[in-house]
């Protein structure tokens, strides 16, 4: 299925009234809610009722709705429900909509929900301390003089006289 | 989950045993003075009439390969020797005792990560084996440390989700019992060797150990706690690689492959250990690496040049086994343990596809077995890498050669009478040099099997899960029927590879068929036509100006002909399955399957197939889960101003038409940007904010 992003109200008059445009507000975050998984309706309203509550009050536009900032507020609402940590700052954290779908599941345990959403740093891998690899020399073998004299650089060579000569004396004969 | 750094382990220069140097010139005997015995018997029958050049070549072919061929010979029969006396696998356990060094104070447990390098490789078989692996870690031991880690090098953009999700699945699963983690790279730069490299530059630091898994690749729990414990218990060992046996695919083609590899791989890993010692090789997977020392000295250079002998190092495996080994550290083969597996290639063209790969690497060491340091068996592994693909080359030019010299023996009529002798000159028979030498030739190759079979006598249970001694000795003629087909035609391939990669061809990376997919007539004329005709030319010419020659070239030359129905009928599931039902080409792990493997069986056919109804990609866009998973998932990367423009026409060029309007590519550039996978999850909810009910299907991911 082929998403076509347009906007669906372009241009919402302003007469009519707030509360229009609040029960509109209402209607999108419970569309947005249930399909983040909050299926149990007396918590997907009061979830939605406190969202809105909070947009209105950070003086949000309700004729031109920034979803950004609906998403935003969803997420940091479900941290708070979830007692999840909120990094703060200007960092995405999406973690809220994540431990809701965890908590519909029977399989993720309440209790190590804040373990599994709350590493130290990020939280698909632990904490990177970069350390490079230093590049090894794979330069070819030239024959120098002072190898002639280094035992390490003769022990292949006298294995393998060794063993020529003991093939000398079983062949040859 | 790693609560607090750990001071990286500094490497230190181990204190090395004396080394088994007598055993390893006693191998060097025994193919120089096989090889010189059957030379010269050849060069007594060439040189009947004086040497020729073009004999002086045959000679010269037929010594190689004949060295080539006792090499494995003589490491089968030490196996074999070894499997006789029951002393498999004791000389890692016995080099800790007698070297007088200290075991690791056990103090706190070694840490190990899991690391499953991927590359577009299927998520949910992925998922599958992993859960299988980890789950057999829990069941054998919780005293161990164990983290997960799944390094994505995947370009797909719907693979790249699909391995979130599974990613997510995993992680909730084993919460709060063993670390999952997952990390994508952007930019795959030096292929798999960069990507462990990455993970060793970032997260080497947390870990003593680390053990390699291939996408396909399963290890049992207890093979995994015996290779921590063997790592413990030797310091001054930096590698230990374990056989990774092939299972679970069902071809004939595979399935012929499973069987030789059961019977006849232990012998010969027992062979390779026994002979090697501490100076064995790496697989580059199945094997557990000393995170320390490898991050010190295996850091790979680029070599000088372009592709396909430059640039970067494709089979990274053996070279990183010979740095080890130059810094001082031991690497081992574990041929005593079982419980590590992987899935061979289900068609004799897969098969040859992923020799590509292998031949071009194997070949770019050409540029490596000369490196400084390098410990003299290290070059040896680098050369029979190398020989693995060149003995091809030369096969096919020893039977040109032959070809030739018979032509010319052909016209070359015998002169009874020499000028200013009064005796006549005779014909002398080398028949009987002849056909020894044949007889020899013929053992050398068979016998390993051979052995293999009778070590199956040794083990009565063992016997019984290949099907009895009946059962397995025709699959033992089965088998060897197949590849006395197939030697020839996979002879074909590498000799064009090794051409085409001397022409300067180099190889794409690509992603490895794993699956059992069968090969189609059209896909089998494509890739045999040229086969078939070779053979059609060789037999024709052959029967034509020497038809003694001919007879003697028909076990060669039926293989190729026969090449696009045999690669048909031997990709087939049908006859594979067949065959397990009549017991023949069965292994222990078909008849009498481990734990480890009846856990991925049950998850992958567990596993429901994804409804197509949308595509993934979609889905991270619209769904709430999908895109906060994906969103975490990502790091946020500075962009430029070009950049930032790419990426907003690339949404308002969504927003037009649709998913279909981008290409794979330019999915990727979204997927890994954050702000616009935000932008729009955003866009889409302004879209459907009070527009139809959404599909099910879009939502409700986790």
């Amino acid at each position: 299925m082929e998403t076509q992003l347009k906007p669906a109200h372009p241009n919402v008059p302003q007469t009519d009234g707030i509360e229009i445009l609040r029960a509109r507000l209402l209607a999108g975050l419970d569309r947005y809610l249930r399909a983040a998984g909050v299926h149990e309706d007396a918590f997907r309203h009061r979830l939605a009722a406190r969202i809105c509550s909070q947009l209105q009050t950070r003086g949000m536009d309700l004729v031109r709705i920034d979803w950004r900032v609906v998403i935003e507020a969803v997420d940091r609402a479900l941290c708070s429900e979830y007692q999840i940590a909120d990094p703060g700052g200007e960092g995405l954290n999406c973690k809220g909509r994540i431990a809701q779908a965890y908590c519909q599941r029977e399989t993720t345990d309440p209790a190590t929900l804040g373990a599994l959403l709350e590493p130290a740093d990020g939280w698909g891998t632990p904490l990177r301390s970069p350390k490079a690899m230093p590049d090894q020399e794979l330069a070819p073998w030239r024959p120098r003089l002072p190898w002639l004299w280094q035992s390490a650089a003769w022990r292949p060579a006298q294995s393998v006289v060794v063993s020529f000569c003991c093939l000398a004396v079983v062949l040859v004969p | 989950m790693p609560q607090a750094a750990r001071e990286p382990k500094l490497p230190r220069e181990p204190k090395l045993p004396r080394e088994p140097t007598l055993r390893r010139a006693l191998l060097f005997c025994l193919v120089t003075a096989s090889t010189f015995g059957a030379v010269m018997v050849l060069g007594t029958i060439l040189a009947a009439q004086g040497l020729s050049l073009l004999e002086l070549g045959i000679l010269g072919l037929f010594g190689l390969l004949f060295a080539w061929i006792t090499t494995s010979f003589w490491i089968s029969c030490a196996g074999f020797a070894l499997h006789l006396l029951g002393r498999r696998g004791q000389r890692l356990h016995d080099r800790s005792r007698t070297a007088g060094i200290d075991p690791k104070q056990s103090g706190d447990a070694s840490r190990t990560a899991l690391i499953m390098p991927i590359y577009n490789e299927d998520p949910v078989r992925v998922r599958a084996g992993l859960e299988a692996t980890l789950q057999s870690v829990l069941e054998y031991s919780t005293a161990e440390h164990f983290d997960l880690f799944i390094l994505s090098d995947s370009t797909d953009p719907e693979i790249w989700l699909a391995e979130e999700k599974a990613w997510s699945r995993l992680n909730r699963e084993f919460a709060g019992k063993l670390s999952v983690y997952y990390r994508h790279r952007p930019k795959n730069l030096a292929r798999k060797s960069g990507n462990i490299a990455e993970f060793c530059e970032s997260w080497g630091y947390l870990y003593d150990y680390m053990v390699v898994l291939d996408a396909d690749s399963i290890m049992s729990g207890r093979c995994l706690v015996k290779l921590v414990r063997r790592m413990d218990l030797n310091p001054q060992v930096g590698l230990i690689q374990v056989p990774p046996v092939p299972v679970l695919r069902e071809s004939f083609f595979a399935r012929s492959q499973q069987f030789a590899a059961s019977v006849f791989g232990p012998i010969f890993a027992s062979g390779l250990s026994f002979w090697f010692g501490g100076g064995s090789n790496y697989w580059g997977h199945n094997a557990i690496i000393r995170v320390a020392p490898f991050m010190a000295h295996c850091g790979l250079p680029n070599l000088p040049g372009r592709e396909p002998f430059g640039g970067e190092i494709l089979s990274h495996d053996f070279v990183e086994a010979a740095l080890l080994r130059r810094a001082g550290w031991e690497v081992w083969l574990a041929d005593d343990l079982s419980g590590s597996y992987e899935e061979p290639p289900p068609t004799l063209i897969d098969h040859a596809k992923r020799d590509r790969r292998w031949c071009q690497g194997n070949l770019q060491h050409l540029r490596v077995v000369f490196a400084e340091g390098l410990r003299p068996l290290s070059r040896l592994h680098l050369g029979m890498g190398i020989m693995s693909y060149l003995s091809s080359v030369f096969w096919f030019l020893l039977l040109a050669l032959s070809g030739l010299e018979a032509l010319r023996q052909a016209g070359t009529e015998h002169s009874y009478f020499i000028e200013g002798n009064l005796f006549p000159n005779w014909p002398v028979s080398y028949a009987f040099e002849a056909t020894t030498l044949l007889a020899i030739t013929l053992s050398i190759l068979y016998l390993p099997k051979i052995l293999g079979y009778l070590a199956l006598f040794l083990d009565r249970r063992r016997l019984q899960a290949h099907g009895g001694p009946a059962k397995a000795g025709l699959s033992l003629l089965l088998e060897s029927l197949t590849s006395i087909l197939l030697a020839p035609i996979l002879m074909l391939f590498q000799a064009s590879f090794v051409i085409s990669i001397l022409g300067g061809r180099s190889v794409r990376w690509a992603a490895q068929q794993r699956d059992d997919g069968e090969t189609s007539w059209a896909e089998a004329a494509a890739a045999h036509l040229g086969h078939t005709l070779i053979a059609l030319l060789a037999g024709c010419l052959s029967y034509l100006y020497v038809p003694d020659f001919f007879f003697w070239l028909t076990p060669v030359l039926l293989g190729p002909l026969l090449s696009i129905p045999l690669s048909r009928f031997t990709s087939r599931v049908d006859v594979g399955r067949r065959l397990l039902d009549w017991g023949i080409f069965l292994t222990p792990c078909e008849s009498d399957p481990p734990r480890v493997l009846r856990d991925l069986a049950r998850r992958i056919a567990d596993a429901k197939p994804e409804t197509a109804r949308t595509s993934l990609f979609e889905q991270a866009i619209a769904d709430p889960f999908a895109n906060a998973l994906h969103l975490t998932l990502l790091t946020r990367e500075s962009r430029s101003r070009s950049e930032r423009l790419h990426l907003d026409a690339l949404i308002a060029r969504f927003q037009e038409k649709g998913a279909a309007g981008l290409t794979s590519s330019e999915k990727r550039d979204l997927l890994s940007d954050p702000e616009s996978m935000s932008s729009l999850h955003a866009l889409a909810w302004r879209a459907i904010d009070s527009g139809p009910p959404i599909p099910d299907h879009l939502t409700q991911q986790a």
